[in-house]
């Protein structure tokens, strides 16, 4: 664990508005991205995320030290973010433009000039939600497999599996939308 | 598999952008929700203190009323001139019937 987790570990026993504080400062951004590229709309990471960030402070309590924090807040995270996507089930997620001005679910924070990445995104979003969160975690957030394992509730070797079969799909995904 | 496709192109870019000064707002938005969620749950436990206490005070009432009212249960003797009238006006098979049904009666005579 870093040392800076075990800052925060420490203030949120402690001090615990300071800590939360601080596990904010650290933690803010990348929960937010993290769940941002799984549900693809702004006004529902940041409904998510804020959700993600009572839980943390209400249930911090119930987290077991000689676990990852990382691993312990993007589990919860991750879970806010299923959330949302089972309430829009049948809507299909997707970045163009057309989506966008359809009101599909898109929305207007999305830079559509930066062609490469919207396909990456689109890729990512075409894939099963299990691998998408996978890759999200392992490419985006560089956490290893065994913090994936933890936060997605897996064991390592499924989480190298998701891994390798989502970046064969985005690969597969992007030479044919090239 | 035909591998054109190169990771280090995007790299980590995203397309996805966010409102000016998002993120400071949010821990603001955040730490208002919990001050809001907390004091919802300071007044449903008030709320929850007084109606267990009314609920309490209301049974003990309708309790002590019950009691008051309640008094000694006891049968006419009207009621026996009755039904002993009623048993004489029986024939004998009857009478020795009856009696052998109840005497083997476990919650009349247990």
């Amino acid at each position: 664990m870093s040392g800076k987790d075990q800052e925060i570990i420490l203030a949120m026993k402690t001090h615990p508005d300071r800590g939360f504080r601080l596990l904010m400062a650290a933690y803010k951004e990348p929960v937010y991205w993290h769940i941002r590229r799984l549900v693809a709309v702004h006004a529902d990471a940041q409904d998510a995320a804020q959700e993600t960030f009572v839980r943390i402070f209400r249930a911090f309590g119930r987290f077991d030290a000689r676990g990852s924090l990382t691993a312990w807040i993007y589990r919860i995270a991750t879970r806010e973010a299923l959330r949302i996507l089972s309430r829009h089930r049948e809507e299909r997620l997707s970045l163009t433009a057309d989506a966008a001005a359809a009101g599909a679910r898109a929305d207007t924070y999305v830079d559509y000039g930066d062609l490469e990445a919207v396909r990456l995104q689109n890729a990512l979003l075409s894939l099963p939600t299990k691998q998408r969160i996978v890759f999200s975690l392992r490419y985006y957030d560089e956490l290893t497999y065994e913090e994936i394992a933890e936060a997605t509730n897996s064991t390592v070797c499924a989480a190298k599996a998701n891994y390798h079969l989502a970046k064969e799909k985005i690969i597969r995904y992007m030479n044919s939308h090239d | 598999m035909k591998t054109d496709f190169d990771f280090d192109r995007p790299g980590k870019r995203m397309p996805y952008t966010v409102p000016d000064g998002f993120f400071e707002q949010m821990e603001e938005d955040i730490l208002r929700e919990l001050d809001r969620r907390e004091t919802a749950v300071q007044k449903s436990r008030r709320f929850l203190r007084l109606a267990l206490g009314a609920v309490t005070t209301a049974a003990a009432a309708i309790a002590v009323v019950f009691l008051l009212d309640k008094a000694p249960e006891s049968i006419p003797s009207a009621e026996f001139a009755e039904v002993e009238r009623a048993f004489d006006d029986l024939s004998t098979e009857d009478r020795t019937y009856l009696l052998s049904v109840y005497r083997d009666d476990l919650f009349i005579n247990p």
